[in-house]
């Protein structure tokens, strides 16, 4: 690879309407969900709105990381799986926690950019998709240690349900979408959208590409490391069902792929939607939420076609 | 000792018969199906539930002449998805999760005994184990001679290697690529049947055979049978040997170790192509 990439992220730069209209609507979004605890008084609502939010920030790291880089990743809930049980396995202190679930997401993000070295297109996405499965038959088979399905137990730290636990969850949500948003503003965020595009030509400028994955991931892995520490904290156990692909990556697909895919705003949107409606379809019988899933998987493509189908 | 020498080949070779069929179809047709796990699982269930009511032998028979029917008859869906690599993995993964939802429907979502096709034992050998032993023989040297001296296999190796030169020379693709599905299904149906009586199968059954075919694909060389072959007895010794001299709780990590190993060092897998970048 060429060795010519100098590390700097470049200016911020606003872009035309277009990205005023992004900024415009970021403002909203967080106008909004700031009064969301005015308007609702049922914590059971809150607390789901709460891991909306968190799974919204999963979403917008993963649009950054792999939707704008053209890496279409299929196991990315492998970095959630490895952010969890290095957190709740290792303390039980709340600081730490977080701080551990960040390391432990940085190193999901390196694990799941190596792959992107040697391998793109569909080679890249089978690939990352064994990372999640494989972690599930080890939190299986190595009960003792992980606890299967049943998960390990959290300790308890935040108040579930109420405007505490919701403010708290929402001001990361916001620090993290800031700060993704200010990122592909930058020079660094337009190259990963130029990846996408024809990574050979960003070669051929001098640009180290396998430091621009690693990279990209080791900053969405932090983020998704320190959302997934909220999110079991608020789910009260770290099982296997965080790392599950299926769903949560079909919904973090769709969410991406409903409007302007790679722009961080619309994906983190539409995970909130999803989630918010994935807990609606709880209710119904399994095998009419799978037959509505894989019919989601099917519109997911033609929302993504135009843009990297032809990868 | 002896029994897990003999245990690894028995694993190995189901690796090996189940990931030909998988690896057969990206090597030949270039599609990439995330529902061969899920078809796996249905043959599963469709020889334990005929099972039932009929003798074992007819019951497969049945079970592998019915799924074999579908797999092939799946062309007419792959066909149309082949051009678009992102359209297969997500049409594929909308399949799997429809099969998941039909065996959650038809058999409910618990877990099912398989029976094993063939009873009693030769000393301390299981008579399952020599079968899928000899089966999974069998099949993959059938499917080198089919390869080395047929010539619909010689068709199937230049479509493999140049589908458009193959167009020109007056081979016709689609014909080929209807056997080559056969071929794969005939594979996965045949893999089940081996696999599956030596484990209990729910409808989530399927994630499990499928991440058994990527890892042994990934190590092997995706679309590539003869790496297959290679990894899936990799695979399956160092799994059976770490847990016997290391540990047990070592054995889930060996594949994912493996696969590290192999992104690092050699992305295109031990057999794998050179192509490393598919666009």
């Amino acid at each position: 690879m060429m060795g010519g990439y100098k590390p700097k992220i470049g200016p911020l730069r606003m872009g035309g309407p277009r990205a005023l209209g992004d900024f415009a609507a970021v403002v909203v979004i967080i106008a909004v969900l700031a009064v969301v605890p005015f308007a609702v008084t049922s914590s059971y609502l809150l607390s789901a709105l709460s891991m909306a939010l968190l799974f919204g920030v999963i979403t917008a790291t993963y649009d950054f990381a792999s939707i704008r880089t053209g890496y279409i990743n299929l196991g990315y809930t492998f970095i959630m799986g490895i952010a969890g049980y290095v957190a709740f396995l290792s303390t039980s202190s709340p600081q730490l926690l977080a701080l551990l679930a960040a390391v432990g997401g940085a190193l999901g993000g390196v694990l799941m950019a190596l792959p992107g070295f040697r391998l793109r297109g569909p080679f890249y996405a089978m690939a990352t998709l064994i990372f999640p499965f494989v972690l599930i038959v080890i939190a299986r088979t190595m009960y003792d240690v992980f606890k299967g399905d049943d998960g390990v137990p959290v300790p308890f730290w935040l108040p579930v349900g109420g405007p505490y636990a919701y403010y708290l969850v929402f001001s990361f949500a916001v620090v993290s979408l800031l700060v993704l948003y200010v990122l592909i503003r930058t020079r660094f965020g337009t190259i990963l959208k130029s990846m996408s595009e024809d990574e050979i030509l960003v070669e051929s400028n001098g640009i180290n590409t396998n430091i621009i994955k690693l990279v990209s991931f080791v900053i969405a892995g932090t983020i998704a490391g320190i959302s997934t520490f909220l999110y079991v904290s608020l789910q009260g156990v770290m099982s296997t069902a965080v790392i599950e692909p299926i769903p949560l990556l079909i919904y973090m697909l769709l969410a991406c792929g409903i409007y302007k895919p790679g722009g961080v705003v619309w994906s983190f949107m539409g995970g909130i939607g999803l989630y918010m409606f994935d807990i609606y379809l709880r209710g119904a019988t399994p095998e009419l939420r799978l037959a509505i899933i894989s019919a989601m998987l099917i519109i997911i493509y033609f929302l993504i076609r135009g843009r990297h189908a032809a990868r | 000792m002896y029994e897990i020498l003999f245990f690894s080949l028995v694993l190995g070779s189901c690796y090996a018969l189940m990931t030909a069929g998988f690896n057969l179809l990206l090597g030949v047709a270039r599609i990439i199906n995330l529902a061969y796990g899920a078809y796996m699982a249905l043959v599963a269930y469709l020889y334990s539930g005929f099972s039932e009511s009929m003798p074992v032998p007819i019951a497969a028979a049945l079970a592998m002449a019915i799924s074999v029917a579908l797999g092939t008859f799946g062309w007419i869906i792959l066909r149309f998805i082949r051009r678009d690599e992102v359209l297969m993995i997500v049409v594929s993964l909308a399949i799997a999760l429809l099969i998941e939802g039909a065996l959650i429907w038809g058999y409910g979502p618990y877990q099912r005994v398989v029976p094993a096709l063939v009873s009693g034992s030769l000393g301390w050998v299981s008579a399952q184990w020599l079968l899928a032993i000899l089966v999974s023989v069998a099949v993959l040297a059938g499917y080198y001679i089919i390869i080395g001296r047929t010539i619909i296999g010689k068709k199937m190796v230049a479509i493999a290697e140049n589908a458009d030169l193959a167009l020109m020379m007056g081979i016709n693709p689609a014909k080929v690529y209807l056997f080559t599905t056969f071929l794969a299904s005939l594979f996965a149906s045949l893999a089940s049947l081996m696999i599956s009586p030596f484990l209990t199968v729910s409808p989530q059954v399927a994630w499990l055979y499928l991440t058994i075919v990527l890892s042994v694909s990934i190590v092997g060389g995706l679309g590539s049978v003869g790496g297959s072959l290679i990894a899936a007895f990799l695979i399956s010794f160092a799994e059976r040997f770490s847990a016997y001299y290391l540990d047990p709780s070592v054995e889930p990590f060996v594949p994912l170790l493996l696969i590290i190993l192999v992104l690092l060092f050699r992305p295109q897998g031990i057999l794998g192509r050179g192509a490393t970048r598919w666009a």
